[in-house]
């Protein structure tokens, strides 16, 4: 017996990605709940801060937190993916021809199907406390925009991890630099600075899912057009470099 | 089968201990660049086995490595007709805190087995690497001598045309080794081509038509097995 290459490829990926998924939470006690756990434990901890110390007034705090915890799990675990599933599985990059990339991606849909069936229970969640927007539909584009860019920085990372291993402890800073520069926890009142924040396609994506999800806010088609451009074509990108120099990868590892 | 030209493979370390921050481009201080493979060619014709030998360091895996596609070649061609199965590294990819049964899945789907028929033959995979009553257990509890020899049942079953063995018989006690021998002859009767990388001789005399002797990343000889094993002891040593 012996598959066809396409046919091969998304068994590999679908393997490896199952793979990584059980693994992570195989030997925890309460296993998938604590990828939600998490973030509502990173919740209580910004709300606590922001509401009683920094004294964050804004009507409807909880809920634009929650959000955004969230999705910005989702950008932290997927952007180091790539590298992850690397270091992880150098030596079967080394016994058996795999494209790099399969590996990569499967790292980074293992991040995916968690934040899936977190944005589920999201959306679950906000329909019984009564805050769920009739948008809330269209929060798949910016989902699906925010997948595709966080998956663009997981092949860069994970590319420059392979040429310099300390690309692992800059990305972890260059992380915390970004979770300020995204309106993460904190609410925006400056238009100037909300300028500065709409450079950021993280943040882009972060405030139409909040738009489409909390706030039944419809924006103008050019935000919009603007977002899913700017996210696709980061990927497209990434993709091309990480193709491009993924031969040369296995020996490096 | 296999045919190789001039086959060349140069790796390029670079010249720091650590790769780090002084590896960004403009910061480098130079490589060091070491020739594994060297000019070597050598074919191998649809259902015969060629045993490859040479000391630690020769460059055998590397060989095998470039056969299988994992490592471009720095020069030279290859042609190679048909899939090939690369089983030189057994059971890489096995994950001891998963059941058995699912680590058979995934290190077959990595070896380019389609799992429909995996799964269709999880039982005779079990039942023939004698692991039938742990299929659900988790890979840990099984001992390293049966997770190799379970390893190698699922190898087996690639019917790729060409396969690469790199080591993969110094596995199981003896009773378990005559048969992947037996079962490795028989694929050989069916018309599969290989190329297995061994130190033990009577190996590759049990299974090989003739052997590729590598020295320092040369083709030092190639030819039937007790001339080449003569050569191979009369190699100075480095």
């Amino acid at each position: 017996m012996h598959a066809s290459s396409e046919r091969r490829w998304f068994e590999v990926v679908r393997e490896l990605a199952i793979t990584d998924f059980r693994l992570k939470y195989n030997d925890s006690a309460v296993g998938y709940v604590w990828s939600m756990l998490s973030p509502l434990v990173m919740l209580g901890i910004y709300y606590f801060v922001f509401r009683y110390i920094l004294g964050e007034r804004s009507p409807g705090y909880a809920v634009y937190l929650l959000v955004g915890v969230v999705y910005w799990a989702f950008v932290q675990d997927c952007t180091f993916s790539g590298l992850t599933s690397l270091m992880a599985r150098a030596h079967v990059l080394r016994a058996v021809h795999v494209p790099v990339i399969l590996v990569v991606a499967a790292g980074g849909l293992s991040t995916v199907i968690t934040v899936v069936i977190n944005s589920v229970a999201l959306v679950v969640g906000l329909f019984v406390m009564g805050r769920l927007s009739p948008l809330f539909p269209l929060a798949l584009l910016p989902l699906a925009c925010l997948v595709l860019f966080a998956l663009g920085v997981s092949l860069l990372v994970a590319l420059a991890w392979v040429r310099f291993r300390d690309a692992s402890l800059l990305w972890s800073v260059a992380l915390q630099a970004w979770f300020w520069l995204t309106p993460v926890v904190y609410t925006v009142r400056n238009p100037a600075f909300e300028e500065v924040l709409y450079l950021n396609p993280v943040a882009r994506c972060l405030y139409l899912i909040r738009w489409f999800l909390v706030y039944d806010y419809l924006p103008s088609a050019r935000f919009v057009l603007i977002t899913v451009a700017c996210c696709v074509l980061f990927f497209l990108l990434a993709l091309r470099l990480f193709r491009s120099r993924e031969k040369g990868i296995p020996e490096e590892l | 089968m296999i045919a190789a030209t001039s086959l060349t493979k140069i790796f390029r370390l670079p010249r720091h201990r650590r790769r780090s921050l002084r590896a960004l481009p403009g910061g480098v201080r130079g490589f060091d660049h070491v020739t594994a493979l060297q000019g070597v060619s050598f074919r191998v014709g649809p259902g015969e086995f060629v045993g490859v030998i040479g000391r630690n360091g020769s460059g055998k895996s590397t060989l095998l490595r470039l056969v299988a596609g994992i490592y471009p070649p720095s020069s030279g061609q290859l042609s190679i007709e048909g899939a090939v199965a690369p089983i030189l590294d057994l059971g890489v990819g096995f994950h001891g805190t998963l059941p058995v049964a699912d680590n058979v899945l995934l290190y077959g789907v990595l070896l380019g087995l389609p799992r429909e028929s995996l799964r269709a033959e999880l039982a005779d995979i079990l039942i023939r690497a004698g692991l039938i009553d742990f299929a659900d257990a988790p890979l840990d509890r099984v001992s390293t001598g049966m997770r190799l020899r379970l390893a190698f049942t699922v190898a087996l079953r690639c019917a790729a045309p060409v396969l690469l063995i790199d080591e993969a018989l110094a596995v199981g006690d003896a009773l378990f080794r005559e048969q992947c021998v037996a079962e490795l002859r028989s694929l050989k009767a069916r018309g599969r081509t290989a190329l297995v990388v061994s130190h033990e001789t009577d190996l590759l005399a049990a299974l090989c038509d003739r052997l590729l002797v590598l020295d320092g990343g040369k083709l030092v000889g190639a030819g039937p097995q007790p001339e080449m094993l003569a050569l191979y002891r009369s190699l100075p040593a480095r």
